[in-house]
């Protein structure tokens, strides 16, 4: 989230695009419904489903799964076509004037510079700025020039009208204009919209470009940086925010430096060179800093081995030849690539998509280490339904974990809130056996192994052997989550004084920092565990005394978009900032305090000092506008271009006999979550008082499918695609209705995904049906449109 | 009538259930078995039980509402009338009223059913077998009957339903300013749901769970005017069954028969 | 005067914050509830979704016995949803694992091994299958990885325990690392 969940309360306009907050994520709608009670605040909903966030809506839109690029391109179209932005901060703080390189084109769908034998972009050097002598990119603040960004979107954009969103997403034409008026009357600099979106947004060939169609949105909207606004990620799990800045995922390391690359990164220099750079005097672009933070990550990681001769140990870090996203991951998994996993808190055979074959791959392994409080699904693969055990070979270790009332340590929300959990009890069970907490268990395999390899030498041992790794506290036995904690902020080296925050971070060795984003979290006193109750003094309900938000305690992000460029704020009755010539009150400014409005451009992580309504360079795989693309599996055809597909979406062979199209598999698939249960289900399916409520796999489809099906309410159904069939009982409700796209009612069925073969309460996983295919960008699969059948089971 | 109340308000309830979860929680109730949906959409259990004090029901959507489709997602526990059938026809004067709530003393309860015929709302159950607490010493008695006691045997400031509902539609306070809140409520929805209705204001002498309604009472199976057992039928009944009742030897079973007997020879 | 939990709990923020530097957790003066009469307090923050609700966790004799929305957090001000007002049920189940569970290749079921044996078998398949696949140079960069290993998940790990499987794999040289934020 750009902004933070009371914030929610300062909006004139909710939009939930992309999720069902209100089911999975609750306790937001207790601000959404003081806005609509205290400022007679609009909520639109979006969703294929009549859901319970629907019921509680102003205005509810269905829409066909997969088309929200088509809605939010209509929303687009009539806020250029009509006039309604805000121009003042369309002109200054976004790069609507930028004139673009006149080599870039747009013809039926495709970009310039596609490489069809590669289905990819290649070195996308068209979508550039045209750029002065002093290298900075050529502006036309009057917006009249043909090649600049506003001109070029309108162009763009204008083929999204309403009658073609009615025809594509199926929602009818009167609807939609009541969502895009509701919406675009917050260009207006005195009103303002939210946009809450979750995995309904991001869970397609597309996700990144719906992610970066709402973005458009909200800076033609003047909507970025100010109270009541942004673009709230939701994220799903309580520490999804917090392992996501930690970075264990293959592309990046901790705090979004990028994961080191063979091709790309071959020296620390060269790594150090690749950081953004910029020629323009406004622009903060604060990336400038990187090296800092990565020599101070190596510093925290290597310690005293890390030297300024030695490159601080840059070449212990691994370096990547190829990307390794889950379904690469787990495609390598089949091809017997990896002997062995740790599954930490995780339970891919129920949560990944394709699930059979996930199944097949973990039998490829030699061995598997789990660590869980209880079974999960994917412990106990070996002896899942189907399975011969007998003939499985992985040895697998269940480590028994402590659960979050048995640890100590931060978690991050949504808002980027890091706040501090204690330790209630002990793990259940006998001192000698009982779970551990993941912190113990890392470490004390990570001591035995530094022990082997001091004994038995091995390969490439040093950063084993030489590893800043000491998080007993003396004349105790456990690692403890404090010391973590003040890595993780930073010390200077070698006397481990804890530094401020990562403003004093330095890239001489000098200080060590595990993660630049957190530094202040922990500069002496623990700030995420703090619990004052007092409101900032723009009274907008910041309350930057309760824990601690990254970075630097600052509660929206690119605040100084907040504000005019003589710094008086956009709306004086919900100020987040504002400068008074001197200085800056209200939240922590972005980008330093001594810079003034007029001096300074607001988003200092991108390197124009802009906000991106057309992204440049090679910061996309799929394009610097968005394009509606047909979902991998669709029932129509595309039409807005002779693509179907996403042209950049990546297409693994193994698996190119496992799409399906509408003459095998009619109807249009979905997967969502229910409020009673959560993510994978293994957290939730072995708590009684929540089975009681939903206890049984199920799937949702229209009375009139039902209808042409034969199927009762409760019956139990069959859904299958060529990937697997699973059994489900139907709930038949009119909460689920046929669209009319293109002229024909198309059916749904709908699918909730929390369930599995292990703990107490079992069904058939809704994953065994979704395809590998993933978006173009992060290859986040494609769980929210696809295809498949229903029969009524005898 | 003063004291403390709820106020369910079915225009902010988004279905989320904490208040069925959360009274569990709080007195230890075990869960119940369940094969998918017992009642309507999502709704699970069917109804109230001797172990589920508070319930969730969702109702059929009803697209034919004006404006935009209606879902109603009503919270129902135990009403705590004020004129309450249950208090006067139990034999055992095992019910009362603490505090304005209509408490069960299951020490004192037989199990003879007499509170479970006489709520018109379905409200008591009595629990054919004992089953231990969730988390806690002890077990729940069968051939008892439970149903809500606001949080007075398991005492607390605000009962955790009401404090757990994420969006305020369920809240706990004063019964006089809850009753003024959904009035004003009334108000504020009357463009978005014309058919709006209070319930619980005069019915059996006033509830203590006042319901802010998107549509009419009867639409969500709620009597307008439900009569109040008659004092001088109920006492008939009582007698009746205290001579009848010395035949059952004790038992459970023959005790809710001679309940149903004195009941239909009172008429 | 009775107190209040809600009093109470302000009363305590100070006892809060020094909680954490005795590692301990504070006690209540709790009387309006016989049930939590005795019990040790701790504010907790919700496992479930990303909004990060407060609650207060109840326990007594080292077992939970109550677990409720936090009135003084900001963002819930003591509300819960379903699965939060569940949490007690995580801390008390009988499905709770109480030892190493080890399943042997081609067994049939789990045996129980003590952390020791686990911890001392593990630590070995990691170097064995360390050694066996790792990668010094492609060409003539330094690229120090293993391809033997993978590592998936940690959405529902603490910051400081996230932060530590992240140096754990980098430091191994794991480059399959992936979580829930993918899927």
């Amino acid at each position: 989230m750009t902004n933070h969940w009371i914030d929610i309360k300062n909006a004139d306009v909710i939009m939930i695009i992309g999720s069902n907050a209100a089911e999975n994520h609750p306790a937001s709608f207790r601000w959404i419904l003081k806005a609509m009670q205290e400022r007679d605040a609009k909520l639109i909903v979006v969703d294929p489903r009549f859901t319970r966030s629907a019921s509680m809506a102003s205005l509810y839109a269905p829409l066909r799964p997969g088309t929200d690029l088509a809605f939010l391109g209509g929303i687009i179209n009539y806020a250029l076509g009509k006039n309604l932005i805000q121009k003042d901060y369309v002109t200054e703080y976004t790069n609507a004037s930028y004139l673009v390189n006149p080599a870039f084109t747009f013809n039926d769908g495709l970009f310039s510079g596609y490489e069809p034998g590669k289905r990819s972009y290649g070195d996308r050097k068209t979508w550039t700025y045209q750029m002065d002598t002093k290298n900075i990119p050529k502006r036309d603040k009057t917006l009249k020039d043909p090649r600049c960004v506003y001109q070029l979107m309108k162009k763009h954009y204008s083929r999204y009208t309403p009658e073609m969103v009615e025809r594509v997403t199926g929602c009818p034409k009167e609807t939609f204009l009541k969502v895009a008026e509701t919406f675009t009357s917050t260009h207006k600099p005195n009103r303002v919209a939210t946009i809450m979106y979750a995995m309904g947004i991001t869970q397609h060939t597309v996700g990144t470009q719906n992610v970066r169609a709402l973005a458009i949105l909200q800076l033609l909207m003047g909507n970025m940086g100010v109270a009541g606004g942004g673009i709230n990620a939701l994220r799903g799990e309580s520490n999804v925010q917090g392992s996501t800045d930690h970075a264990l995922l293959f592309h990046i390391l901790p705090g979004y430096l990028p994961a080191p690359d063979v091709k790309a990164h071959p020296t620390l220099e060269a790594y150090n060179n690749s950081a953004p750079k910029t020629e323009d005097p406004m622009s903060i672009n604060w990336w400038s800093h990187r090296s800092k933070y990565t020599v101070s990550l190596l510093k925290a990681w290597y310690g005293d081995a890390a030297t300024k001769e030695n490159n601080f140990c840059y070449d212990w870090l691994p370096k990547k030849s190829k990307g390794v996203p889950f379904i690469v991951l787990f495609e390598d998994m089949l091809k017997g690539v990896m002997k062995g996993a740790f599954f930490m808190g995780t339970n891919p055979i129920v949560g990944g998509p394709n699930a059979n074959r996930n199944a097949l791959a973990m039998e490829k392994l030699d061995w598997l280490v789990a660590a869980d409080i209880w079974e999960t699904d994917s412990s106990i693969f070996w002896k899942r339904p189907g399975a011969n055990p007998a003939a499985i070979k992985t040895e697998v270790f269940l480590l028994p974990a402590a659960s979050s009332v048995e640890k100590e340590g931060s978690v991050s929300n949504s808002g980027r809130w890091a706040q501090w959990r204690y330790k209630a009890v002990d793990p259940p069970g006998p001192e000698k056996t009982r779970g551990k907490s993941d912190l113990d268990i890392l470490d004390l395999i990570f001591r035995e192994l530094r022990e082997l390899y001091k004994k038995e030498g091995g390969k490439f041992p040093d950063p084993i052997l030489k590893a800043n790794w000491n998080y007993i506290p003396e004349g105790e036995h456990e690692a403890s989550p404090h010391l973590v904690a003040k890595e993780v902020n930073g010390y200077t080296w070698p006397d481990k004084k804890q530094v401020k925050n990562f403003v004093d971070l330095k890239d001489d060795g000098s200080t060590a920092c595990g993660n630049w984003l957190y530094s202040g979290s922990y500069p002496g006193k623990n700030m995420m565990a703090r619990r004052g109750t007092s409101d900032a003094s723009n009274k907008i309900g910041m309350y930057p005394e309760w824990s601690w938000c990254w970075p630097l305690n600052r509660r929206i992000i690119y605040n100084r978009a907040a504000v005019n460029r003589k710094g008086e704020p956009w709306d004086s009755s919900r100020w987040v900032v504002k400068w008074t010539g001197s200085k800056w009150k209200g939240d922590v400014i972005d980008g330093g305090p001594t810079a003034g409005p007029e001096a300074k451009n607001p988003f200092i992580m991108n390197n124009e000092g802009v906000g991106r309504l057309f992204a440049p360079g090679k910061i996309l795989t799929d394009g610097p506008l968005t394009e509606h693309y047909e979902p991998m599996e669709s029932p129509v055809a595309n039409l807005f271009n002779s693509q179907k597909v996403n042209p950049a979406s990546m297409i693994i062979d193994e698996v190119r006999g496992q799409f399906g199209n509408a003459g095998q598999y009619p109807y249009i698939a979905t997967s969502y979550r229910v409020v009673e249960h959560w993510q994978a289900g293994a957290m939730t399916r072995n708590l009684p008082w929540l089975n009681e409520l939903v206890p049984d796999m199920f799937c949702e489809i229209s009375p009139t499918l039902a209808a042409a099906k034969g199927i009762k309410n409760g019956d139990r159904v069959a859904i299958y695609n060529a990937r697997g069939t699973i059994k489900a009982y139907a709930l038949v409700t009119e909460r689920v209705q046929p669209l009319v796209v293109n002229g024909r009612p198309m059916e749904m069925i709908g699918m909730i995904w929390h369930f599995g073969p292990g703990c107490a309460a079992t069904g058939d996983a809704c994953n065994q049906l979704t395809p590998s295919i993933g978006d173009a960008n992060t290859m986040i699969p494609e769980f929210k449109a696809f295809l498949a059948d229903i029969r009524k089971e005898a | 009538m003063s004291g403390k109340a709820f106020l369910v308000d079915t225009t902010k309830c988004s279905g989320c259930r904490a208040c069925q979860v959360s009274c569990k929680q709080w007195n230890n109730l075990p869960a119940e078995k369940t094969t998918f949906f017992a009642g309507p959409e999502y709704t699970n259990p069917a109804e109230l039980s001797a172990i589920t004090f508070n319930h969730v029901k969702f109702f059929p959507i009803d697209r034919s509402h004006p404006g935009k489709p209606l879902w109603t997602i009503m919270h129902k526990k135990c009403y705590h009338c004020e004129d309450a059938n249950c208090i006067k026809v139990c034999p055992q004067e095992a019910i009362s009223k603490v505090e304005g709530w209509t408490v069960i003393d299951q020490s004192k309860c037989i199990g003879c059913g007499a509170c479970v015929n006489e709520c018109v709302y379905k409200v008591p159950h009595v629990l054919d077998e004992t089953m231990p607490k969730y988390g806690a010493e002890g077990s729940i008695q069968k051939d008892k009957s439970y149903k809500c006691h606001a949080c007075m045997q398991n005492k607390r400031d605000v009962p955790l339903c009401a404090q757990h509902c994420p969006t305020g539609a369920l809240t706990y306070g004063d019964r006089t300013a809850l009753v003024k809140r959904a009035r004003a409520r009334l108000k504020e929805i009357a463009a978005e749901y014309p058919r709006a209705s209070i319930y619980g204001l005069e019915q059996y002498g006033g509830l203590r769970v006042i319901t802010v309604l998107k549509d009419s009472p009867e639409k969500y199976g709620l009597p307008l005017n439900p009569e109040p057992i008659d004092m001088h039928k109920a006492e008939a009944i009582r007698n009746t069954y205290h001579l009848i009742s010395l035949f059952s030897f004790g038992l459970p079973s023959l005790k809710r028969v001679a309940y149903r007997i004195s009941r239909s020879m009172v008429g | 005067m009775p107190v209040t939990r809600r009093d109470f709990l302000k009363l305590t923020g100070m006892t809060a914050a020094g909680a954490f530097i005795g590692g301990t957790t504070f006690l209540t003066g709790c009387k309006s509830a016989d049930k939590l009469s005795g019990t040790k307090e701790s504010t907790t923050i919700c496992p479930y979704c990303g909004v990060g609700c407060g609650l207060i966790v109840s326990a007594r004799d080292g077992k939970v016995i109550n677990t409720e929305g936090d009135p003084d957090h900001p963002i819930n001000h003591g509300a819960l949803c379903a699965k939060g007002s569940a949490l007690f049920q995580v801390a008390v189940n009988e499905r709770r694992l109480k030892k190493v569970q080890y399943r042997k290749p081609y067994g049939t079921q789990w045996e129980e091994i003590s952390w020791d044996e686990a911890i001392k078998k593990i630590a070995r398949r990691v170097k064995d299958a360390r050694d066996a696949t790792f990668q010094e140079k492609e060409g003539a960069v330094a690229v120090n990885r293993t391809t033997g290993i993978a590592s998936l998940g940690g959405a529902a790990l603490d910051n400081e325990e996230c932060y530590v499987l992240s140096k754990f794999a980098r430091t191994l040289g794991i480059t399959y690392l992936e979580h829930q934020a993918r899927i």
